[in-house]
């Protein structure tokens, strides 16, 4: 009974030991990119551990599926984590980035608005974070005034100032103007090549049409009706065109400052708390 | 006795990693079995131990048809000063991984450094079946010949005339011959190409553009004539022409694979004959 007694440290010792090595062997197969490997030794891991350990592990399977892609079970594996777990803040930001991946800023500022934090440093990462969702989620800035300061305040004023000016330019106008001059609407969009495009196909059959009437029995001129109708279908068509044409640069240029803000989100998560394990 | 125990459990089973891991793969756990070969790795102080569980892992992966990651496997072993055989095996495998996932060039670099590894002529006769495949998929139909010249002396068979000057016989077209012939006449290098309706309709349409402009010009419609007639006259004959060089393009890729293929089956069915007996 004294030698069981005696030896009882020297066995909990042991597997402690092995559970140290098994998750250095996890921490390796996920710094080498076997992901599929890390994946599968968490869970077995998951399955021994103690109670101690399976948020720290679900937290690492939450890392290994985002690597993989597989967001979905990441934003379940993030979810279980209890506000006592040492990486239940970083999974906070991980799951808000993973929701504005999926463009759900509704789902990102919900995350961060329940989020509770002590340290001055995380309180204002995380008032960038949720400004920077909002501002994505309106995709304009018209009198957004920023929570957060310090340095990230600055990069918001920027991206602000970009989306107001995208937000200027309107499918309508582009339209309308298209429906003056032919091409103009995609001048407006910024495409002045495509602008020819659509002029030269409304002024040559344009010109047919009145070759027709002039030159044979006016309205009753089969060619001024044929032609007439073909450039009537391309003037149509180049309105239709020139307003797709703003709407779509229009598009790029979010996506443009979209990728731009998350780039930044997740550079300011890597500073703020290094490496991701 | 404690000195005893704790070194058990440092150095505790690698024969028993190795165990676990063979009759993981036998049950046809691949996955499973692929993270059992990596904690070897991980875990093991000998380099052999290392290197046939880098081996085992990667014919997990090749049982997932998981190519790909089958050749990255073979990549992290190293070769040098091991026996000729280990080393053809794993040359020759990492080939065949590049090969399946139909990455030719790496493939190619992999049967390179075998023939310079392996000294026994033996093994590289066994290299030849996948080099004459490899060759031909590269289109390389000389040296693919040569090299099937070599394998049927060696394995003692006639050669079929399918691969020798089989690809002399290949009747490729020459696209810049069907752009001259579209050129001289319309529809003339598409049929050349293999599709003499498509050259039909080639010569119907800038026929009837061609007349279009004729009569409007007799008819004193000037605008007509150079925006409708000659505008769709040109667009016939240079559409026609750039269309003669595309089909041309599209028989040869069809006239390849169908040689590729028929040089796979001949070679895959000599093998197979020579493994019988």
């Amino acid at each position: 009974m004294k030698r069981i007694l005696f030896l009882m440290p020297l066995f909990s010792f042991a597997i402690t030991f092995s559970q140290d090595k098994e998750l250095l062997f996890a921490k390796y197969l996920y710094e080498k990119g076997f992901y599929d490997n890390a994946s599968l030794q968490l869970q077995l891991m998951r399955r021994s551990c103690g109670e101690e350990q399976v948020d720290s592990l679900t937290y690492y399977s939450g890392l290994c599926m985002e690597k993989m892609w597989l967001s979905d079970s990441a934003i379940s594996l993030y979810n279980v984590l209890e506000p006592e777990n040492e990486y239940y803040d970083h999974s906070r930001f991980r799951l808000a980035l993973i929701f504005a991946s999926k463009k759900n800023y509704t789902g990102s500022l919900a995350v961060m608005d329940s989020l509770k934090l002590d340290n001055a440093c995380n309180e204002d990462l995380r008032l960038y974070f949720a400004d920077a969702f909002s501002l994505l989620s309106k995709k304009s800035a018209s009198k957004h005034a920023f929570s957060c300061k310090g340095t990230f305040s600055g990069k918001l004023e920027e991206y602000s100032g970009t989306l107001a000016l995208n937000k200027r330019r309107s499918p309508f106008m582009g339209g309308l103007l298209s429906a003056l001059i032919p091409g103009l609407g995609r001048v407006y969009a910024g495409k002045p090549r495509l602008a020819l495009s659509s002029f030269i196909p409304i002024a040559t059959f344009g010109l047919q049409a009145w070759e027709g009437y002039r030159k044979q029995d006016g309205f009753k001129s089969a060619r001024f009706w044929v032609f007439g109708s073909v450039a009537t279908l391309f003037y149509i068509g180049n309105i239709y065109g020139s307003a797709l044409s703003v709407k779509i640069v229009k598009q790029e240029r979010y996506d443009i400052v979209e990728n731009q803000v998350m780039l930044d989100l997740r550079l300011s998560l890597r500073d703020l708390y290094g490496r991701d394990w | 006795m404690i000195s005893v125990f704790l070194y058990g459990i440092c150095t505790a089973g690698t024969g028993d990693l190795s165990r676990k891991a063979d009759s993981l793969f036998s049950a046809g756990a691949f996955e499973h079995a692929s993270l059992e070969y990596e904690r070897i790795v991980f875990f093991s102080n000998s380099d052999s131990a290392r290197h046939f569980a880098l081996v085992g892992k990667a014919f997990c992966y090749k049982s997932l048809k998981k190519y790909d990651e089958a050749y990255r496997t073979f990549t992290r072993i190293n070769t040098e000063n091991k026996p000729d055989t280990f080393a053809f095996m794993v040359h020759y495998e990492s080939a065949l991984c590049a090969f399946l996932s139909n990455s030719y060039l790496q493939a190619e670099n992999e049967l390179a450094v075998l023939s310079l590894r392996v000294k026994d002529s033996s093994l590289k006769i066994t290299a030849l079946f996948l080099e004459i495949l490899l060759l031909t998929e590269m289109e390389r139909w000389k040296p693919a010949e040569e090299k099937y010249i070599m394998y049927c002396k060696l394995r003692g068979i006639s050669p079929d005339t399918l691969v020798i000057s089989g690809s002399e016989e290949l009747k490729l077209k020459n696209r810049k011959t069907a752009m001259f012939l579209s050129l001289l006449f319309p529809g003339a290098g598409q049929a050349y190409a293999g599709k003499p309706l498509r050259g039909l309709s080639s010569l119907i349409l800038t026929g009837a553009a061609v007349t279009y402009a004729v009569f409007s010009g007799m008819q004193g419609l000037w605008l007509t004539t150079v925006f409708t007639g000659a505008g769709f006259t040109l667009r016939f004959y240079a559409g026609g022409t750039r269309y003669s060089m595309r089909i041309a393009d599209q028989k040869n890729e069809k006239i390849k694979a169908d040689y590729k293929k028929s040089v796979r089956s001949l070679m895959l069915s000599s093998e197979d004959a020579f493994l019988k007996k």
